[in-house]
């Protein structure tokens, strides 16, 4: 990380629109101690969570109902190739027109663009379910709730680990996509567009700053922490 | 009432046209340490599907504990099995994985935390309680699966080949305590195996089957007391009776393998 200050400085000495880090490190604590930075961030925040959220809700019911059912998953499984296969910009400008800026908008581009990758992931992880675990639970009388919690739900858990990695990536992505194409009054993406079509270039800089700490933040501190913790049982841990 | 725990009738099990078990009668006891020997690919696993409960047959009836298998009001008997690998969920420690086949099962949660700490007394392993089945070696898996099995009060315990991908040593050893586990608590086994002598130590009975599709061959009584010796010269020369009268109806040319 710390290679890339060098670097920073060399790109501010060679091209106009950037500024040199020690700039960019002496706003930093005002714009830190600005309620709106936060509100703005916040705001795009809820966008991804809620987003999220509601994908990997539909991606699990979506999954659940592809394995059970061959016609299901057959028609389902086109569905989510098509959503896989859209650009996320274009899921952003559709969304938006669709809903003209609203609210839901941006939470279901995020969910759009998410579902298909926990819908993947899931039934990755139910075809390979294990069935030699399924005739121990058969023998030992399992109930069905017994069974999803202790035999097929951490079954699953890798795959849906690695799904959620990607899912969750994406939806930073595709809601500052959706932010500046929706002409959003609020969040982070309308912030920076805001910055970048005025030239404020030193706070252009802060919110990529704030923004890549934050998704850094989410990545490290909460899924892999959670990832670590729902793998404890593993032999190397 | 009798004391049988088992009792199976003109068994028959068949995969579309082919045919696995043909006809199968027998009759297993209470506290009856049973041994099941075949060629491989005789159909041993095709039987225990079926006196497990997990699968229907094709053809004949079966009994646990005077009740009747696969009709439309019968329960699934309440067992304990010992697969090959140990099949414990890696995900949750030795006694969570005892609390699971116990919650399925009908004790009260009151007696678990007895139940589970006498049983891996037992086993010997009662300082694994809280870990996990993957820092375990192979052999102590094998125990966890054991113990497994016996904490559900099972009227039977099936074991399909549960020795045989464990190093020799430990094998020897497991399978010596096995004799002990089974007198201490009385529990009825049903343990398929290739290793004739490994039959001949441990049980009583001997249910000696013919080549696929699966027959009986023959109803053998282990002429020894118990404790038994592993090495003992006797159980080498009731394993030599038995490998001559299977020559013919397993089809072998001599050879000693049967696995
Ligand atoms: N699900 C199945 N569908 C079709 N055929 C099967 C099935 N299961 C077993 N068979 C066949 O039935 C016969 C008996 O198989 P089974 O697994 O019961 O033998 P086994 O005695 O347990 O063999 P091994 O000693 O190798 O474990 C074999 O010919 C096998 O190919
Ligand atoms: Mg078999």
């Amino acid at each position: 990380m710390l290679l890339l200050i060098p670097l920073w400085y060399l790109a501010a000495a060679q091209a106009t629109f950037i500024e040199p880090p020690h700039a960019v490190l002496a706003a930093l604590p005002h714009f830190l101690s600005d309620p709106a930075t936060w509100s703005n961030i916040g705001l795009t925040m809820a966008r991804v969570v809620a987003g999220l959220s509601l994908g990997i809700v539909a991606g699990f019911v979506a999954a659940f109902v592809m394995s059970r059912s061959r016609f299901m998953g057959e028609v389902l499984g086109w569905y989510v190739i098509a959503a896989l296969r859209t650009p996320s910009a274009i899921a952003a400008i559709l969304a938006l027109a669709i809903f003209k800026g609203s609210e839901a908008g941006y939470v279901l581009v995020v969910a759009f663009i998410t579902f298909p990758y926990m819908a993947m992931g899931m039934r990755d992880g139910l075809n390979s379910a294990d069935r030699e675990l399924d005739e121990m639970s058969r023998i030992y009388h399992l109930g069905l709730l017994a069974q999803v919690r202790h035999v097929w739900a951490p079954f699953v858990a890798p795959y849906i680990f690695s799904a959620l990695r990607n899912a969750h990536a994406l939806a930073w992505k595709v809601i500052v996509v959706a932010e500046i194409f929706g002409a959003a009054r609020a969040g982070f993406g309308a912030k920076f567009e805001h910055a970048w079509e005025y030239m404020v270039m030193i706070e252009v800089h802060l919110w990529l700053l704030v923004f890549m700490a934050i998704v850094l933040i989410a990545e490290y501190g909460l899924i892999r922490t959670l990832e670590k913790y729902t793998f404890r049982w593993r032999k190397e841990a | 009432m009798t004391d049988s725990v088992l009792r199976v009738e003109d068994l028959g099990v068949s995969y579309g046209a082919s045919e696995a078990v043909r006809k199968l009668d027998f009759d297993i006891k209470r506290g009856e340490f049973v041994a099941i020997l075949g060629p491989s690919g005789c159909g041993k696993s095709s039987m225990l599907n079926v006196i497990s409960g997990l699968n229907a047959p094709s053809r004949g009836r079966v009994w646990v504990e005077g009740a009747k298998l696969f009709t439309a009001a019968s329960k699934a008997p309440r067992l304990g099995y010992v697969f090959q690998s140990h099949r414990l969920l890696p995900w949750r420690t030795v006694r969570q994985n005892l609390e699971i086949a116990l919650a399925a099962s009908s004790v009260p949660k009151a007696e678990w935390e007895a139940k589970i700490d006498e049983i891996l007394g037992i086993l010997h392993i009662r300082q694994f309680k809280d870990a996990w089945p993957m820092r375990l070696s192979g052999g102590q898996r094998q125990r966890v699966s054991i113990a497994r099995a016996l904490v559900v009060d099972p009227s039977y315990i099936l074991m399909d080949e549960p020795l045989s991908t464990l190093d020799e040593v430990t094998a020897r050893s497991l399978r010596q305590e096995l004799t002990g586990i089974v007198q201490r608590t009385g529990v009825t086994v049903i343990f398929v195996t290739h290793s004739i002598r490994e039959a001949v130590f441990l049980a009583d009975r001997i249910l000696i089957l013919s080549r696929g599709p699966a027959r009986l061959h023959e109803d053998f009584t282990v002429p020894l007391s118990r404790p038994r010796n592993y090495d003992d010269p006797r159980i080498s020369e009731i394993e030599g009776q038995i490998i001559a009268g299977v020559q013919a109806p397993w089809g072998l040319g001599g050879q000693r393998d049967v696995a």
